[in-house]
């Protein structure tokens, strides 16, 4: 009796796990619908007749690659570094810091970026400012 | 982030000496030589414009009220001088200034005039007004059209004093009007915004209570109504009152058109003189000729609660917010050039232009200051 | 692998450059890329500790001037700044009526994140659960890869989502419901949003968007609670219930623990959800759908205005409160992963939108 109530309600949290994600996606597709054309790959939003996305979509890319030539090497470098010569210790604290940066909010990195390079190093909005935090 | 306290005075900066274009001239020049200094009245030929020897991109972003506006002027402004490009963009008015003072962008958008602490801080920031604005108040209630408020009234609203549509106050402004019990929702605007700043000066000048607590500003301190909405930039704010009966909102008469197809309610204000306006060229026009008798000469000057049967009482100029000391002789000229062909009735300012966002043309008593301040722009 | 083991008589496999150092010496192009690879696994390090002190160096004068009311005022206002007159403490000077005070925004982020964590952790569970006992193999491997996938999907989307779609849904229906029970507990009655927009909406979609980590953790425990000691309890006649009771949950209990620490870090730090749902007020909420802001949400709102600020006290104002954010994401995120490391002696898996 108790067993059936319990896989009962694990049915139901499986529900809410999943349900969400698809209504998620399911709304996104659906409000976006109208607005899908051709058109949104080569025009760009300052177009004032037909808006596209065509600045944001290279922004981001840009933004990608740029993150891949500066995150993988060092990562895959650092990684190197942990797997093949780190004496033990020092393996597991450098290790475990790399780990404890992925935690931090990523709002901080932004505001320290924008502080620092933005408008620091005046660098402006740039997107080399973005792919630094992001990295 | 570096904040420089010089001791520089604010106007003094404006109207004292400046500098002659010492960096010289480069391309094709449609006039002689650039105006001298505050003994003559610069006119727009005086000023030193032409197309650039190379392509120069400006760049703005800032207010949302002026957006659509700049986005009418993208195409003219390349047409008539092939050099120059025309990049606008949204964010709030008080992100356009910050923009422009850090050099993100070379103009900001702003509905706001710099305060006081930025001008004594940056020393050689300028305000150059292109047009003139206004703000509507719009509602949503169904069936009802043309509601009477005060400003007095719209400020206990925010205050969270007046909650329900059918309170006595709203109801001794509109005789014979049957309003619902609905319950008040005010919208407000969630980014750094010059609607804000107006919006909150028009309601400082007719509520006591606020101009000693909120005052007026770019943000300020809103009283806490638990009904109250956020939204961010002037569409999100059609869009909420659109989705919420019972709302009130300011919006930019910019975006006015869309708040008006989408079925909200035009508020009329009444006005210093007592009597109840809406936002159109004839009243904007009386606020203006009012308010621009004496504009000193940084160009700061707020055209709120104008007085005249007519005028109606939420008007601003618009600003581009520019530094004098451009980084090239070639961006200094596009600037210039952009900013005479914006202000000419021939150039930017037709009427096609202005009445498709609701604006009208600088007063012709203000020309000779703007072209003086749009003079002072070298590189 | 190539294992090179400096110690004498170590054995060495691989390729011939590594049999010439097979008496413990390296290549001048081992020592390189040894140098070189040191310095990139020493960037996390060193970024970590450039962000710290950035952090803490501007925030020092806003520290000076709030003092010990950072934490006991529920006031923020970065002040008027059309006025010419400047209020002072402690010798620093900011604009007229400037009031730092963090409280509403830790009230804010503690009550958004706890409640996402109050309800991701058993919905999490229970679905892992289910998953693992009752659904069939062939159908188990795709839902375990959407759950990965789910950890994916951008905030921003959940943030539009939760405004456009839940937020009116939950108004609507949902809180007219619950307001049922402000009978009882006073905190729980109306007045709501009209557009959903609040504490507890922003909650219910922090809890959507933190269960795909605590899930996918647990998953990766529960299929290694040893499969001897699970067959052996349903041979002995306990029904599934009592398996999964008396095997598998001691197994993955502290696991658990763990996950839902690293899930709370990132309901502590998520922005753009939260911004765009919980209505960006600066106060604290009169009742659990009340508007108010988070600690990251009002960074991210207030920066630009913060600029504006001529003295530039509101820039380390916003310092301040990144500061304090920091260092909680900080503790919760450490706390987790050694609990991981003590007990299971690996890490957990990084970057899950962790």
């Amino acid at each position: 009796m108790r067993g059936g109530i319990f896989w009962v309600l694990c049915g139901l949290a499986l529900l809410i796990i999943i349900a969400p994600a698809v209504a998620v996606v399911v709304s996104v597709l659906v409000k976006a619908a109208p607005a899908l054309r051709w058109s949104l790959l080569t025009n760009t939003t300052q177009d004032v007749q037909n808006p596209g996305l065509q600045n944001a979509i290279l922004g981001t890319l840009a933004f990608a690659i740029g993150v891949l030539v500066i995150a993988g090497p060092v990562g895959i470098l650092g990684g190197v570094y942990l797997a093949e010569f780190a004496p033990r210790r020092l393996g597991g604290t450098l290790r475990f810091f790399s780990e404890v940066l992925a935690g931090v909010p990523s709002i901080v990195v932004g505001f320290v970026i924008y502080v620092a390079l933005v408008i620091g190093l005046k660098w402006g909005y740039s997107i080399m400012s973005g792919v630094v935090a992001l990295s | 982030m570096n904040v420089r306290r010089h001791a520089a005075i604010g106007s003094a900066v404006l109207t004292g000496a400046f500098l002659v274009a010492a960096c010289g001239s480069t391309s094709t020049p449609t006039t002689s030589s650039p105006a001298s200094t505050a003994t003559g009245t610069p006119t727009a030929a005086a000023v030193q414009t032409g197309n650039p020897t190379s392509a120069v991109t400006l760049t703005e972003d800032g207010s949302s009220l002026l957006y659509p506006y700049l986005q009418k002027l993208q195409s003219g402004i390349t047409a008539a001088y092939p050099n120059i490009t025309l990049s606008a963009a949204a964010g709030g008015s008080g992100k356009g200034q910050t923009d422009a003072i850090s050099g993100a962008v070379t103009m900001g958008g702003s509905d706001a005039y710099l305060s006081p602490g930025q001008v004594t801080a940056n020393p050689g920031l300028l305000n150059v007004p292109i047009a003139v604005s206004a703000q509507a108040v719009n509602y949503n209630l169904a069936g009802i059209s043309n509601l009477k408020l005060s400003g007095d009234v719209i400020a206990q609203m925010y205050e969270g004093t007046i909650t329900t549509w059918n309170d006595p106050k709203i109801a001794a402004l509109n005789p014979g009007v049957t309003l619902p019990a609905t319950p008040i929702v005010p919208v407000r605007r969630v980014d750094s915004s010059g609607d804000t700043f107006i919006f909150t000066s028009f309601l400082s000048a007719t509520n006591t209570t606020w101009a000693n607590g909120p005052a007026f500003g770019t943000t300020v301190n809103w009283p806490s109504v638990s009904s109250e909405l956020t939204a961010n930039g002037n569409p999100a704010m059609v869009d909420t009152c659109h989705s919420t009966p019972g709302c009130i909102a300011y919006v930019g008469v910019s975006v006015e058109s869309t708040a008006l197809v989408d079925g909200l309610g035009e508020v009329e204000l009444e006005n210093a003189s007592g009597a109840f306006v809406q936002p159109n060229e004839t009243t904007i026009n009386a606020a203006v000729t009012a308010g621009a008798t004496n504009v000193p000469a940084s160009l700061a000057q707020s055209l709120i609660y104008e007085s005249g049967a007519q005028a109606y009482p939420i008007v601003n100029f618009e600003y581009l917010i520019i530094k004098s000391t451009q980084s090239s002789t070639d961006t200094a000229l596009a600037i210039r050039t952009f900013l005479e062909w914006a202000i000419s009735t021939t150039g930017g300012a037709t009427s096609d232009n202005l009445s498709a966002v609701n604006f009208v043309p600088l007063p012709t008593n203000v020309l000779p200051k703007v072209n003086a301040a749009i003079a002072m722009i070298t590189g | 692998m190539i294992l090179v083991r400096r110690r004498a008589g170590g054995m060495t496999t691989g390729p011939a450059r590594v049999e010439r150092a097979a008496r413990g010496d390296l290549t001048i192009g081992d020592r390189v890329l040894q140098w070189v690879s040191g310095i990139a696994a020493t960037v996390p390090l060193a970024g970590l500790g450039l962000i710290l002190s950035i952090m803490i160096v501007w925030a020092i004068p806003a520290i000076i001037y709030s003092g010990t009311t950072f934490f006991t005022s529920d006031k923020f206002f970065i002040g008027n700044l059309y006025s010419t007159v400047l209020t002072t403490h402690n010798g620093i000077s900011a604009p007229h009526g400037a009031v730092y005070g963090a409280l509403t925004f830790i009230i804010g982020t503690f009550f958004t994140s706890v409640i996402a964590l109050i309800l991701a952790v058993p919905i999490s569970v229970g679905g892992v659960l289910m998953l693992s006992e009752w659904i069939p193999r062939r159908l188990e491997g795709p839902l375990s890869t959407f759950l990965e996938l789910l950890a994916g999907i951008p905030s921003v989307v959940f943030g539009f989502w939760g405004l456009t779609v839940l937020g009116p849904l939950l108004s609507q229906h949902f809180y007219p419901v619950l307001s049922h029970l402000g009978a009882i507990i006073p905190f729980f009655k109306g007045p709501w949003a009209y557009n959903g927009q609040g504490m507890l909406t922003a909650s219910l979609v922090l809890t959507l968007m933190i269960i795909p980590i605590i899930a996918s953790t647990t998953r990766e425990l529960v299929k290694r609670v040893p499969v001897l000691a699970r067959e052996g309890a349903l041979a002995l006649g306990m029904s599934r219930y009592e398996m999964v009771r008396v095997v598998t949950i001691p197994y993955v209990r502290t696991g658990i623990i763990a996950s839902a620490l690293l899930g709370w870090g990132r309901a502590l730090g998520e922005t753009i959800a939260v911004l765009l749902i919980i209505g960006v007020a600066f106060n604290p909420p009169a009742n659990i759908y009340g508007t108010t802001s988070t600690l990251a949400s009002v960074i991210a709102n207030q920066l630009d205005e913060a600029l504006s600020d001529f003295t530039g006290m509101a820039v380390r104002a916003i310092a301040e409160l990144g500061l304090l954010l920091l260092i909680i994401s900080l503790l919760t995120n450490l706390a987790g992963r050694l609990i991981v490391r003590r007990i299971s002696g690996e890490a957990l898996p990084v970057g899950r939108g962790i």
